[in-house]
């Protein structure tokens, strides 16, 4: 009966592993499901129970206590917010019971996050040339560049390319040509809108869904930003913000000018349609 | 969002059955961690029990249980308020209403008149409230064994039958006497006000901590192994550290192998009931962070089932209302501090499995 008792809830837990003690989830008092979201709150809501100065803690905890739970709770962390390690700790606990065919796209990404490690043409990489070898890439893609827009296709591997940096702004508007381009809408701010912006993101040569991409706005509004479908964007704080964000990653980080013309193209359609709102 | 219409009728008594779920639910396991040797009436006809204490003086229990009652009431439920602080007793002050001729005493000690007559009305519809007072009274009372304290009791369980109370509410006293642990450990939701300020931390856990020791003799006194209850907290007092490894709750578990039966009896008698921890007066996030910190650790050392309702700003409100002797919540029905008590309230029905009934 006794060993029973004493004994009911491990075994079955972890099988037929050496490990003792809490799991990094009972750590972070998260389920094995949760999300990464999920262990980031739980992550940051025991941090500050922990921390020093806690009043929680008073009375009840002492200090080298505390600063252990802190030491495990930051391992948990580490593990947990990695999806690599994440999985394989999982495997390790038993949890999984055989690593999932990895997804395609996530190794594709991985490899691509780091742009000191991913592999390039032309090689000979060394760390001290880091900088170098960035800035040798834009002009090695302002020849490649051309070609592709002339064929008019996307061959998979431009889009490696195009992935294989990462970079506020896309590679291709430091070309003097593409400058010369965007100057002349740039002059015109009066008229600029939607289809000045299409017209900006044509002549750097990059589709929606790499804007998307690298900005994070979502597809439908930046289609509603060059189409001028004002009634599917959201309010005029957030569309100042994803203008930004869009003309800084075409290349033009200052382009205040810009930002303002579509601000009162926004505001004129307001008025047009809504007059009695306000 | 808050209106206090004096027109509003008196909510509906509750359905027969209608009870809160978590009492239903929990009633066998609940029931085996008392401390009163009374017949109990059947599950749905047991109107749920909040209590709130706290340890430490002055951290809003009386502010919260008169104002908690008030909101519980816009909500549709009846709820009996009994300030159970013996010693120094205000409630009546916090609803606004001028020390009554009838209080408690009179019920309990001189016995003159009868629980009903003692019930007074609150200036909130919904809300009805027995008073403390006649200090001087009690004085000879509190140090007995809390015998006189049973007709409460009864009362008390009877009042859904008799005069369809859904929420008894307990305004308890400072400190960890005897018979407030008696009557915290009795409630299905017991609420700890805590101040964000190291002594009233330190009082709170040392009120949870009480609270665990006073299951342990009530289910001691119950399953007739008093001695057994002595072991273990002998053996829990000698084990228990400052580490969350050497927490109450493993130091249990460990227990476990020498009395099994026993240490299962007191676990579910544990999970039959929830402690709610609000935190009064806080003035920035870390204030409000507290709750769920302390909350953490509650259940991590205590092994307790505890929720983190909901925080109440410091808010000048306070004080106004009681220099106008009127209730917090209908004297300043739009202030922040009425908005966090309203959230405290769907929080606690939350918990206690009832419905919203408006």
């Amino acid at each position: 009966m006794n060993e029973q008792l004493g004994s009911d809830f491990k075994p079955s837990k972890l099988p037929g592993n050496a490990r003792s003690g809490p799991t990094y989830y009972e750590i972070l008092d998260v389920s094995t499901y949760s999300t990464r979201l999920q262990i980031r709150e739980a992550y940051i809501r025991l941090r500050s129970t922990y921390s020093t100065g806690s009043h929680a803690l008073y009375s009840l905890v002492s200090e080298e206590e505390a600063r252990d739970a802190l030491d495990k709770i930051e391992e948990a962390y580490r593990v947990l917010d990695d999806e690599s390690q994440r999985k394989e700790y999982d495997i390790a606990i038993g949890i999984i019971k055989e690593p999932a065919p990895r997804p395609q796209g996530a190794e594709f990404f991985g490899g691509s996050v780091d742009p000191m490690r991913s592999p390039r043409r032309g090689g000979g990489m060394s760390s001290p040339s880091v900088h170098e070898a960035f800035t040798g890439d834009v002009g090695a893609n302002s020849e490649v560049w051309p070609e592709d827009s002339h064929e008019g296709t996307r061959s998979p591997s431009r889009r490696t390319v195009t992935f294989g940096k990462i970079k506020k702004a896309a590679s291709r508007s430091s070309d003097p040509e593409v400058l010369a381009a965007m100057q002349a809408i740039i002059s015109k701010p009066e008229s600029f809108d939607g289809k000045g912006l299409t017209q900006l993101r044509e002549i750097v040569g990059i589709p929606q869904s790499e804007i998307q991409e690298r900005t994070k706005i979502s597809i439908e509004y930046i289609k509603g930003m060059e189409n001028n479908d004002f009634q599917k964007l959201p309010s005029l704080v957030y569309i100042r913000g994803f203008l930004k964000i869009y003309l800084q990653y075409l290349g033009l980080a200052d382009a205040v000018t810009l930002i303002e013309a579509y601000t009162e193209k926004y505001n004129h359609w307001r008025e047009t349609t809504r007059p009695h709102s306000y | 969002m808050f209106e206090i219409n004096p027109r509003l009728k008196q909510p509906n008594p509750a359905p027969e059955g209608d009870a809160s779920q978590f009492v239903n639910l929990h009633y066998n396991n609940w029931k085996i961690g008392l401390s009163f040797d009374a017949p109990l009436p059947l599950a749905r006809q047991m109107p749920a029990i909040l209590a709130v204490g706290g340890g430490k003086g002055g951290v809003g229990k009386s502010i919260v249980s008169a104002n908690l009652a008030a909101t519980l009431a816009q909500y549709g439920y009846r709820v009996l308020v009994i300030d159970l602080d013996l010693g120094c007793s205000n409630l009546h002050s916090h609803f606004g209403v001028a020390m009554p001729k009838r209080s408690l005493a009179d019920f309990l000690l001189t016995k003159t008149t009868a629980f009903r007559d003692v019930i007074l009305p609150a200036p909130i519809q919904g809300v009805a409230f027995v008073a403390g007072g006649r200090e001087e009274a009690w004085a000879d009372y509190l140090d007995q064994p809390s015998d006189y304290l049973l007709p409460l009791w009864q009362a008390m369980i009877a009042s859904r039958q008799q005069y369809k109370v859904d929420i008894v509410l307990l305004d308890l006293g400072a400190g960890t006497h005897r018979y407030t642990m008696d009557f915290f450990s009795a409630a299905n939701l017991g609420l700890v006000t805590v101040l964000p300020e190291p002594t009233s931390i330190e009082n709170a856990y040392v009120f949870f901590k009480m609270t665990l020791w006073k299951l342990i003799e009530n289910l001691g006194h119950r399953m007739q192994q008093p001695e057994v209850a002595q072991d273990i907290k002998a053996a829990l007092a000698s084990m228990a550290g400052s580490t969350l490894t050497s927490g109450y709750a493993s130091c249990l578990k460990e227990l476990q192998l020498s009395y099994p039966l026993f240490i299962q009896d007191l676990q579910r008698t544990i999970q039959a009931r929830c402690l709610g921890i609000i935190v009064n007066q806080t003035r920035d996030q870390s204030d409000i962070d507290l709750g769920s910190s302390m909350e953490h650790i509650c259940q991590k050392y205590f092994g307790l089932p505890t929720k983190y309702l909901g925080h109440l700003n410091y808010d000048e409100a306070v004080l106004k209302s009681l220099k106008n002797r009127r209730l917090l919540v209908s004297d300043f029905p739009h202030s922040m501090i009425a908005k966090r008590l309203s959230v405290a309230a769907a929080q606690s029905l939350k918990i206690l499995g009832m419905q919203r009934r408006n």
